[in-house]
């Protein structure tokens, strides 16, 4: 299972400009993140051309002010250049794909 | 759909479900771990662990990913974030049906463990939290309401404290705090901490926002506004066996009844941890449960199939 894509406060606002992808914010301790990762490592094995990404929420609070972050686990979910979506909290990997297909 | 056949299918990957596949690993059984999220269970929602012999202190994730790595290391096949659909346990062999494959094993272990009894309010509120590590981010010089007075209410408290929340109110509704007394004089030493028994939450105040709670004394009837900024939930657990009522004997408040061998009802259908019907709900009974649950299977499947069946050298 491929590892995500491990992003900064550096180079987050670059992803997010240039990938359709997902962003997930953690934290990690959070067993939840950990359950979501699993998530989207799963879509993206089953084929989902959206780039996986995560950023540490407690090594980069820039991030997490400025996409406003409140709670993990948060996916910001990016299409064109742009984020179109977010959802927080646990969702299953069919569910995940559905979201994605749809926004 | 795939099909794979094991000696044994664990349903739920907490503490006691992964002790029981150490335990069946090193019985030499095929064996495989079906967790709806990631292993570890409630432990790893627990920030920090002190009474778990061998760690004084360990962070609870920490904690269930040395116990992870200890099974996997075994050879056990582990499916995590994966939804069971469908269970036919009657029968000599059983199967487990999930939302990308199925499962043959002549025995099952079930290790759901249990889930949070959620605060009944009015309304929808996105403030109202069962996870201060994943939740508590967000409450930096806040007003919070930590709703129970057992270990984890209280060791939640201290956790989110140490994130810096502003105040901190915690009640519980029975007339007394059920934490130990160690952890109850730690928190309630705090300055911006306040602690109320005989209290529940009536109702919540928002505008898209929380703003308040409504707080009620179950003695006097007593009303009290108080503000604050999120609610963080730990009023006990309920067990997990809606998939289970209409095959598995339970108790009245939904835990499975067993035998001294963790059998159920069903002959090849064992259980253990937080989901049987016992008195005492920790890691080290949850422990000797999967313990003797994996133990009963080695035996019931020599006893009831002979050795040959057993008999994993290809492994």
């Amino acid at each position: 299972m491929a590892d995500l894509m491990e992003l900064t406060d550096e180079n987050y606002a670059d992803f997010i400009a240039r990938q359709d992808g997902i962003l997930l914010f953690y934290k990690s301790l959070c067993p939840h993140c950990k359950a979501i990762k699993k998530v989207m490592q799963r879509f993206a094995e089953k084929g989902s051309e959206a780039l996986m990404a995560q950023i540490d929420t407690e090594a980069n609070p820039q991030a997490v002010q400025a996409l406003e972050v409140e709670r993990v686990p948060t996916m910001i979910l990016i299409k064109r250049g742009g984020i179109v979506g977010r959802k927080i909290g646990l969702l299953n990997v069919k569910e995940l794909a559905e979201l994605y297909k749809t926004i | 759909m795939n099909k794979d056949t094991y000696d044994v299918i664990i349903i739920g990957g907490g503490i006691a479900g992964m002790t029981a596949a150490i335990y069946a690993a090193r019985a030499n059984l095929r064996t495989v771990v079906l967790e709806r999220e990631i292993c570890g269970g409630l432990v790893n929602s627990t920030y920090m662990v002190e009474n778990f012999p061998s760690y004084p202190a360990i962070h609870g994730m920490e904690l269930m990913g040395k116990v992870s790595d200890h099974m996997r290391l075994l050879g056990v096949t582990v499916e995590e974030v994966t939804d069971i659909v469908e269970m036919k346990l009657g029968g000599e062999w059983k199967t487990v049906a999930t939302d990308e494959s199925a499962y043959d094993a002549r025995a099952v272990i079930l290790a759901t463990g249990r889930k949070p009894v959620p605060l009944t309010v009015a309304e929808e509120c996105q403030q109202v939290h069962y996870c201060s590590i994943c939740d508590g981010i967000g409450y930096k010089d806040k007003r919070i309401l930590v709703v129970g007075g057992g270990n984890s209410g209280f060791d939640e408290a201290l956790y989110l404290r140490s994130l810096g929340v502003g105040h901190i109110t915690l009640i519980e509704m029975a007339d007394r705090f059920f934490a130990s007394p160690l952890i109850q004089r730690e928190l309630l030493a705090c300055t911006n901490v306040s602690a109320r028994t005989s209290t529940r939450v009536k109702a919540i105040v928002s505008q898209d926002r929380l703003k308040a709670v409504v707080l009620e004394d179950v003695v006097t009837g007593q009303i009290q506004e108080v503000s604050v900024d999120g609610i963080f939930v730990y009023m006990g657990q309920h067990p997990n066996t809606e998939m289970l009522r209409d095959c598995i004997d339970l108790d009245d408040s939904g835990y499975i009844v067993t035998g001294s061998r963790m059998e159920t009802n069903i002959s090849g259908v064992f259980a253990a941890g937080d989901v049987v019907q016992k008195i005492y709900r920790q890691i080290t009974t949850a422990m000797a449960d999967g313990t003797v649950a994996a133990l009963a299977v080695e035996r019931y499947l020599r006893e009831h199939f002979g050795t040959s069946c057993l008999n994993h050298d290809d492994n």
